[in-house]
């Protein structure tokens, strides 16, 4: 029997074998997304709580990234975008940092109001502060993280692909 | 091994490997690795980019002997 010559394998049982990872994949991120909204809900919003879930988070996100730009699929990803969106990727992608600069803008806002003032105004007060301090820092941080990030993974994505078919195209 | 027809029949049409890609709306990466071998692409692509070079599935895919 040739049992080390298998050399085919069924693509369906392998395309629907990497459908189930990919939904396990889902299942325990949003099992890591429920456990920290329990905790935070349970313990109160400390981050130490909730270190193996945003170790899973962080590491998952980095793989994926790291791989995909090994592979040069990054590059492919924004190609795919670009031709289909009528916005760039490199613009959804500041305008995601702003959104969510915005959104931690707020929730520290709120936080601050609701936890440390004594008196309408002086929440108003330190809403206005915590959440304009927060903008000033959050906001450009993550863009600058994010369009350097893109641009480094881009061009390290470009230089895979072009290696890939140096000796196709003319 | 090369897919030199896919290659001769984009030319023949006066296409890059980015034009076919778009049209078939893939990426150029992978019209790139189906042109050198090194990726299979599905019946579904292969229907795809045989339509719009207008060969068949025979002219483009099937190896010859």
């Amino acid at each position: 029997m040739n049992l080390f010559k298998r050399k085919f394998q069924d693509e369906r049982v392998t395309i629907e074998q990497n459908k189930i990872y990919r939904e396990i994949y889902l299942l325990i991120y949003l099992i890591c997304l429920g456990s920290v909204i329990y905790k935070f809900s349970s313990f109160g919003i400390e981050i130490q709580h909730v270190v193996t879930e945003t170790i899973i988070f962080l590491v998952a996100g980095i793989y994926y990234g790291i791989r995909s730009t090994q592979k040069g699929l990054f590059s492919s990803e924004v190609e795919m975008h670009d031709n289909r969106s009528k916005w760039s990727y490199q613009t959804k992608n500041i305008v995601y940092a702003v959104i969510f600069g915005g959104l931690i803008a707020l929730f520290f806002g709120f936080n601050s109001a609701f936890r440390y003032a004594d008196s309408t105004p002086q929440a108003v007060s330190y809403f206005f502060i915590t959440f304009g301090a927060t903008m000033m820092f959050y906001i450009p941080f993550l863009v600058v993280f994010l369009v350097v990030s893109y641009s480094i993974a881009k061009s390290r994505s470009d230089k895979v692909i072009e290696k890939q078919l140096e000796d196709e195209e003319e | 091994m090369k897919n030199i027809k896919i290659k001769v029949a984009r030319v023949e049409h006066d296409l890059s490997q980015a034009d076919l890609a778009k049209k078939v709306g893939v990426t150029r990466q992978t019209i790139g690795l189906i042109e050198q071998g090194k990726y299979n692409p599905s019946l579904q692509l292969c229907l795809s980019i045989c339509k719009t070079l207008g060969k068949t599935l025979d002219d483009l895919f099937w190896e010859e002997e």
